[in-house]
C-alpha cells in the first residue's frame, strides 16, 4: 500500500464522516439553504487568502524540485480567488472580514506547521486539505442529479486539472515519506488526522453557522481514536 | 494608560471571566480534583514549551539589542517556570514524553507560534501578554483570599509573587516599545485570552 493510502485508511472511519457531512449531502441534493452556503464561501474565502502565505512558506522550505509545482499552486489559490469574488459578485455576497472560530484556528495551525515542523509535515497537511477538497466535491458531483446553483464551485474542485494535482501532491508525498525516518513517517500520520479533523470542522461551522460562543475545539469530540499531535 | 493597561482594561470582562471559572476557583480553595490538575499540568508543560520559544522568537527579531536581551531573560523565566511543571509531574507520576496534545492547547500553541514566525515583536508581545498578566492576576487574586495551606498552594505562590508580577510588566512594557500601530492588536490579544479561557475550560472538562 502507498504512503497516502495508509494515511487515508488510519482516518477511514472520519473521512467517510466527513463525506457524508450533512452540508455536502444538502449540496448535492439542492436543498442546502443559501444562508448556509454564503456562511461556507466568505469563510472558505478568508481561508484560501491566509492559505497563500503557508503555500509561500512551504515553497520556501521545498526541495527545488518541488518548488514551481508549489508556486503554481500560490497561483492557483490567486485564481480560485478570483473565483470566489465573482460568484459572491453574482450571487450578491458581501465579504466579510471576521473569521469564524474554526476558519481562524486552522489557518493557525497552518501557519504554525509550516513555520515550525519540518517540509514534509507541512506538505502532508497540504495534501490532506487538498484531497479533502476534491473527494468532498467529487462526492456531491457524483451524487447530484440536477444543476446546483453553486456548480461553478463544484466544477472547480473536480477539474481534470485539480484531480491531476491532487494526484500529483499524492506520488511526491510517497516519495518523500519513502526516504523519511519511522518518526517522520509517524509525525505525517498525526498531521494527516488533524488536517482532516479541522476539514470535518469546517463543514461542520459552515452548517452550524458556528459563533465565537459556540463550543470550539476544546469540545471537538470527534477525535475518539484519533489522538491529537505529540509533543515537540 | 499604556497600551498594554488599555488591552487588559478592554478585555478585563474574560479575565474575571477565567477568574471565576470552576477550575480556577478550585485551585484558589484548594477543592480542585488532582485528575483535573493533572491533565492540566501535562497540557500546561507542553504549552510552556511553545511559549519559550515565542519569545525566542520574538527576540531573534527584535530590532535592538535591549530587546532581545530582555526577551531572551523572558524566555529565561518560563525554563524555570518549566522546571517547576517537570518537578510537580514527577510527584504526579505523570511523563510528560507521553502526553497526548488536547486540541485546546494545540489551538493555542499553534496560535501563539504562527503569530512568533510569522509577525512582528511587538505583535507576538501582544500575543503572549495576556497569559502573563493574567496568570499575575489570578495568583493575587487567589492569594488574597488566604486560603489555608492546600495542594495548590505552591501554584497560587509561584504566580503572585513579585517575581512573576516582574516578568508580567517587563512583557508589558515590550508591548509599548515595539507594537505596531497599524495591526488590528486587539483581536489578537482578545484572541489569547480566549485561548487561556478555553485551556482552564478543557482542563475542567478532560479531568473530569
Amino acid at each position: 500500500m502507498s504512503f497516502h493510502q495508509e494515511l487515508l485508511t488510519a482516518v477511514a472511519p472520519l473521512w467517510q464522516r466527513k463525506l457524508a457531512h450533512p452540508f455536502l449531502t444538502a449540496v448535492a441534493d439542492g436543498s442546502i439553504a443559501d444562508a448556509t452556503f454564503k456562511t461556507w464561501i466568505a469563510q472558505d474565502y478568508l481561508f484560501v487568502e491566509g492559505s497563500v502565505p503557508f503555500l509561500g512558506v512551504l515553497t520556501a522550505k521545498a526541495p527545488v524540485a518541488l518548488r514551481p509545482a508549489l508556486g503554481g499552486a500560490i497561483t492557483a489559490f490567486n485564481t480560485e480567488l478570483g473565483l470566489f469574488e465573482q460568484q459572491m459578485a453574482a450571487h450578491a455576497i458581501t465579504l466579510t472580514r471576521e473569521y469564524s472560530p474554526t476558519c481562524h484556528a486552522y489557518l493557525q495551525f497552518l501557519l504554525a506547521t509550516a513555520y515550525d515542523r519540518p517540509f514534509e509535515i507541512g506538505f502532508t497537511v497540504l495534501y490532506a486539505a487538498e484531497k479533502a477538497y476534491f473527494d468532498a466535491w467529487e462526492r456531491v458531483r457524483t451524487s447530484q442529479t440536477n444543476a446546483s446553483k453553486w456548480q461553478a464551485f463544484i466544477n472547480n474542485w473536480t477539474s481534470d486539472a485539480f484531480r491531476s494535482y491532487v494526484d500529483w501532491l499524492a506520488g511526491t508525498l510517497d516519495a518523500l515519506a519513502a526516504v523519511a525516518a519511522p518518526p517522520m513517517r509517524a509525525e505525517m500520520h498525526t498531521y494527516f488526522r488533524y488536517t482532516t479533523l479541522y476539514e470535518y470542522r469546517f463543514w461542520e461551522m459552515a452548517y452550524t453557522a458556528e459563533t465565537w460562543d459556540s463550543p470550539l475545539l476544546p469540545t471537538m469530540q470527534l477525535d475518539t481514536g484519533v489522538s491529537p499531535c505529540t509533543p515537540y | 494608560m499604556t497600551l498594554a493597561q488599555q488591552l487588559w482594561a478592554q478585555h478585563r470582562d474574560l479575565a474575571d471571566t477565567c477568574l471565576l471559572h470552576p477550575f480556577v476557583q478550585g485551585l484558589g480553595d484548594g477543592s480542585l480534583s488532582q485528575a483535573r490538575y493533572r491533565y492540566y499540568i501535562a497540557q500546561d508543560a507542553f504549552y510552556l514549551e511553545a511559549f519559550a520559544r515565542a519569545y525566542t522568537l520574538a527576540g531573534a527579531k527584535a530590532p535592538d539589542w535591549e530587546g532581545f536581551c530582555e526577551l531572551h531573560a523572558l524566555a529565561s523565566g518560563v525554563l524555570h517556570e518549566r522546571t517547576l511543571h517537570t518537578g510537580v509531574a514527577a510527584e504526579l507520576g505523570i511523563d510528560l514524553r507521553a502526553v497526548q496534545i488536547g486540541n485546546a492547547t494545540r489551538r493555542y500553541t499553534d496560535f501563539l507560534l504562527a503569530t512568533a514566525w510569522g509577525q512582528s515583536t511587538g505583535t507576538t508581545a501582544v500575543a503572549m501578554a495576556p497569559c502573563m498578566r493574567l496568570y499575575a492576576y489570578i495568583g493575587q487574586q487567589l492569594a488574597q483570599q488566604n486560603p489555608p495551606p492546600h495542594a495548590y498552594s505552591a501554584w497560587i505562590a509561584t504566580y503572585s509573587s513579585p517575581e512573576f508580577e516582574q516578568l508580567a510588566q517587563q512583557l508589558e512594557q515590550l508591548i509599548e516599545r515595539y507594537a505596531p500601530t497599524a495591526v488590528a492588536l486587539d483581536q489578537t490579544y482578545r484572541y489569547a485570552m480566549q485561548c487561556e479561557y478555553d485551556f482552564f475550560q478543557a482542563a475542567w472538562e478532560q479531568g473530569a
